[in-house]
């Protein structure tokens, strides 16, 4: 199911939500509550809102994955986003954003750990970047936190032909973490500027 | 009978929460709505199970 019809799905459920939650407030008296009515009363109260919270909260989780929602909406990730779409760029993600290596949400496929908890503390990573933010604690030039993981290229590149044909000598050390694709594959992201965003 | 209707009140907090935040994309509106809107979800059932006075366990 696409995020599209995610969204679809959301604003119906919260429109039909809203509505029962209305009439549900509206037709409430001080009669006596019949089995019935504390279904009507159940399902509207508690059922249908949550349904739609639910898919509320995976149409929200789907939208942050985006590469629009990362670049534009964050001040601080403008220069990246410029960057991956500049024809003149020849950064690593831009190449891998411009040859489209990954088909979407590029900036959440190499930033998300593939582990268990990966894409949890991705989440928490990013609420302690809004935090940042108002709280005037950005900083530029902004750093990755802690080392990029090379397991994260390998997840794609690991398995390619390509990649084990031309990387014969160094699979080994590559694969057990002693050697870093970023040493030879050039820059990843443009230079910034070194000062601080106040 | 109030409880059920503050239960109403607080879920519909939580929907117009998540509203929000689909409606205008916006990181601020994500955090309010992934805090609030489990918050007042929450919030909403214990109100609406209490408002039943519904019980849990042994009556005995």
């Amino acid at each position: 199911m696409s995020s599209v019809d995610t969204g679809v799905i959301v604003l119906i459920l919260s429109a039909v939500s809203l509505l029962l939650l209305i009439g549900v407030t509206v037709s409430m008296d001080e009669g006596s509550l019949t089995p019935g009515r504390i279904g009507v009363l159940f399902l509207g109260v508690i059922v249908v809102p949550c349904l739609s919270l639910t898919f509320g909260v995976g149409a929200a989780m789907d939208e942050a994955k985006r590469v629009g929602f990362c670049g534009t909406r964050c001040h601080e990730m403008a220069p990246f986003y410029e960057d991956l779409r500049s024809p003149e760029s020849e950064t690593l993600a831009a190449i891998h954003y411009q040859n489209r290596y990954i088909l979407e949400d590029q900036c959440y496929s190499c930033h998300t750990n593939y582990t268990m908890f990966g894409p949890m503390e991705a989440k928490v990573a990013g609420l302690m970047h809004i935090w940042n933010h108002y709280a005037g604690h950005s900083e530029k030039p902004i750093k990755l936190k802690g080392e990029y993981r090379i397991a994260n290229c390998l997840h794609c590149h690991g398995e390619s032909k390509r990649y084990r044909e031309s990387h014969t000598e160094l699979l080994a050390e590559i694969e057990n973490g002693d050697m870093s694709c970023l040493i030879c594959h050039g820059q990843i992201h443009p230079q910034q500027d070194a000062k601080v965003d106040q | 009978m109030k409880r059920l209707r503050l239960a109403a009140g607080f879920m519909a907090m939580a929907i117009l929460a998540m509203l929000a935040c689909l409606l205008f994309h916006s990181p601020l509106m994500m955090v309010l709505f992934l805090t609030i809107g489990p918050a007042c979800a929450g919030i909403a059932v214990l109100l609406f199970a209490t408002g039943l006075n519904v019980r849990f366990g042994d009556r005995e």
